[in-house]
């Protein structure tokens, strides 16, 4: 079987999002699922957020340095609108990018039974130019779409930028910062445990697999809905801090809540437009809130496909737009580095293709345990924001290059770990990650895939 | 016979212990699970008309699912509002402003 990240396992025992937020999860099984781990806590050292004021024993993470790849800095700015040329005028091959949208836009199923792809918006932009655009079912270059947990790594920057102003550190404990978890374990957790994924709070990422018990669910609509991140604190931990990866929309709409606090209602309220919205130019972001004033962050941002594409230029940038520093100095290399504790995590079906840094997903493979990286078509520094039902933002820094997909699918390629009971056997006739970076690779001259003949390993 | 009737009430003592302790650690997510759906459709259906623009139609195809049945929806589009009943339960969902999208009531 081949490898795909992203949502895996896919009984409809449910009706809903299945899982809506998505693109890695832990899926596990509910709440039963605690337990295991309590492994050794790898730390990721490097340098520091100021103060270390935390407890004694996690490493600190310190900022610096540069990400691995050259940083692109000197170029037309988006911010008003994407400059554009034609695919041949980068460099790429016009015939395989037709190639290419001929399988992202080729209709195999009706909405009624919600077969092959279906496609709502692709976004090519090579060097800084917007080299191919389509759309479908409705939507147009204007409309703010729904990104799923795509939400996820726009949230990462956001918080990037408030560490930037000094308004919190990564080495911070939510304790410091959050009242309703001063007391208890939850108090211990670190910002960049949050980031990582690595809180130890118990929490079940089940959609509607096993909707009652679901931790996700009950945040976004039942129980946790009034004041999600209370809800998230609330549920205490199942692990140490630092010591397990688990995909957890709770981390992230935790560290929203911490945000909230740091910030106050007022200024909270809009800071995720001046912090960086207005700044890059994402003029249709829309970022949904709970009841209590909460941005989620764990999903319910809508954007334009274009707009979407405008976050990955600022990290291909390392933070820096039109000459200003929005993110701190070792921002970028942080959110691109594996999060410690997943090398301690349990490997199975869904985890094995998640290659977790900070709220992004890795093309790295985890060579200890012979893990291949996920997405063998495509150059060992991609990197992506993924989301639910096929929403995805892939960066190449290498090739300059970022692709957004926002689609709609509900039945995947078999490939996709997990997806085997109800899946579309054909990779061109459904959504499949790999087919769609092996097309999208084949337009660029001369790129190398990390590893073109994946392993057949993971989790069974 | 008095025998097995004697083990046959331990048996059923058991399942039934076994079921409250169970019903009882967890009330919260089994209590909490009838308002799921309607609370679901009614946030997801308020973002689809009225942050994405899409028609009645599209976000009904969007947000159908054929495991609960849905009681009623009802959407008021003058005050941007969307209420959905199923199990029992009706929840709605409302439109906040061009930034912040829509939001459970």
């Amino acid at each position: 079987m081949a490898r795909t990240p992203s949502r895996r396992r896919a009984p409809r025992l449910f009706f809903a999002p299945r899982s809506l937020l998505s693109a890695g999860r832990s899926g596990l099984s509910v709440g039963l699922l605690t337990g295991l781990v309590g492994l050794v806590g790898l730390g990721l050292s490097s340098g520091g957020c100021g103060s270390a004021a935390a407890t004694e024993e996690p490493t600190p993470v310190v900022l610096e340095g540069a990400p691995s790849f050259e940083v692109r800095t000197a170029r037309e700015w988006p911010t008003a609108g994407w400059p554009s040329a034609t695919p041949a005028e980068v460099g790429l091959d016009p015939a395989a990018i037709a190639t290419l949208e001929d399988y992202l836009f080729a209709r195999n199923g009706d909405d009624v039974d919600r077969r092959g792809q279906r496609t709502n918006a692709f976004v090519l932009i090579k060097d800084g130019k917007l080299v191919a655009e389509r759309y479908a079912r409705g939507y147009s270059a204007d409309t703010a779409m729904l990104t799923w947990s795509v939400s996820k790594s726009i949230a990462n920057t956001i918080v990037g930028c408030a560490v930037h102003e000094g308004l919190l550190c990564l080495n911070d404990t939510i304790g410091q910062h959050y009242p309703p978890a001063v007391d208890g374990g939850v108090g211990s957790v670190r910002v960049t445990d949050l980031l990582q994924m690595s809180s130890g709070i118990d929490w079940s990422e089940t959609y509607e697999t096993s909707p009652v018990f679901s931790s996700v669910m009950g945040m976004l609509y039942t129980r946790g809905r009034a004041d999600m991140a209370a809800f998230v604190a609330s549920r205490g931990l199942a692990a140490d801090p630092g010591t397990r990866w688990s995909y957890s929309s709770g981390d992230t709409t935790l560290l929203m809540g911490v945000l909230r606090t740091i910030l106050g209602d007022e200024r909270n309220a809009d800071y995720p437009w001046v912090a960086l919205f207005d700044r890059i130019g994402m003029k249709t972001a829309v970022l949904e809130r709970d009841a209590a004033g909460t941005f989620v962050g764990s999903s319910y941002l809508y954007a334009s496909a274009r707009d979407l594409a405008k976050w990955g230029m600022l990290l291909l940038a390392d933070g820096v737009w039109e000459g200003e520093r929005l993110l701190p100095e070792g921002w970028v290399r942080y959110t691109l580095t594996m999060a410690p504790a997943y090398y301690n995590t349990e490997l199975t079906p869904g985890t094995v293709d998640d290659n977790p840094g900070a709220q992004v997903y890795l093309n790295h493979g985890d060579p200890a345990r012979d893990v291949p990286p996920p997405w063998p078509a495509a150059p060992a520094d991609t990197f992506a924001a993924q989301g639910h039902w096929g929403k995805s933002i892939f960066v190449f820094p290498s090739l300059d290059m970022i692709a957004v997909r926002l689609g709609d699918d509900r039945i995947y390629a078999c490939d996709i770990p997990g997806h085997d009971d109800k899946c579309e056997p054909d990779p061109a006739k459904a959504y499949s990650k790999n087919h769609y970076l092996g097309l999208l690779m084949a337009a660029v001259p001369g790129a190398v895939g990390v590893g073109t003949t994946p392993v057949a390993k993971g989790g069974e | 016979m008095r025998k097995v009737l004697k083990i046959v009430g331990i048996v059923v003592g058991l399942v039934l212990a076994a079921a409250a302790t169970f019903l009882l650690l967890n009330w919260g997510a089994l209590s909490s699970f009838p308002a799921l759906p309607s609370s679901y459709e009614a946030k997801e259906l308020c973002s689809c008309l009225f942050v994405e623009g899409r028609t009645q139609g599209e976000c009904e195809a969007f947000i159908r699912q054929d495991v609960v049945g849905i009681d009623g929806r009802d959407f008021d589009v003058d005050n941007r509002r969307v209420t959905v009943r199923a199990l029992w339960s009706e929840n709605s969902a409302h439109y906040v402003s061009r930034r912040h999208g829509c939001v459970l009531d």
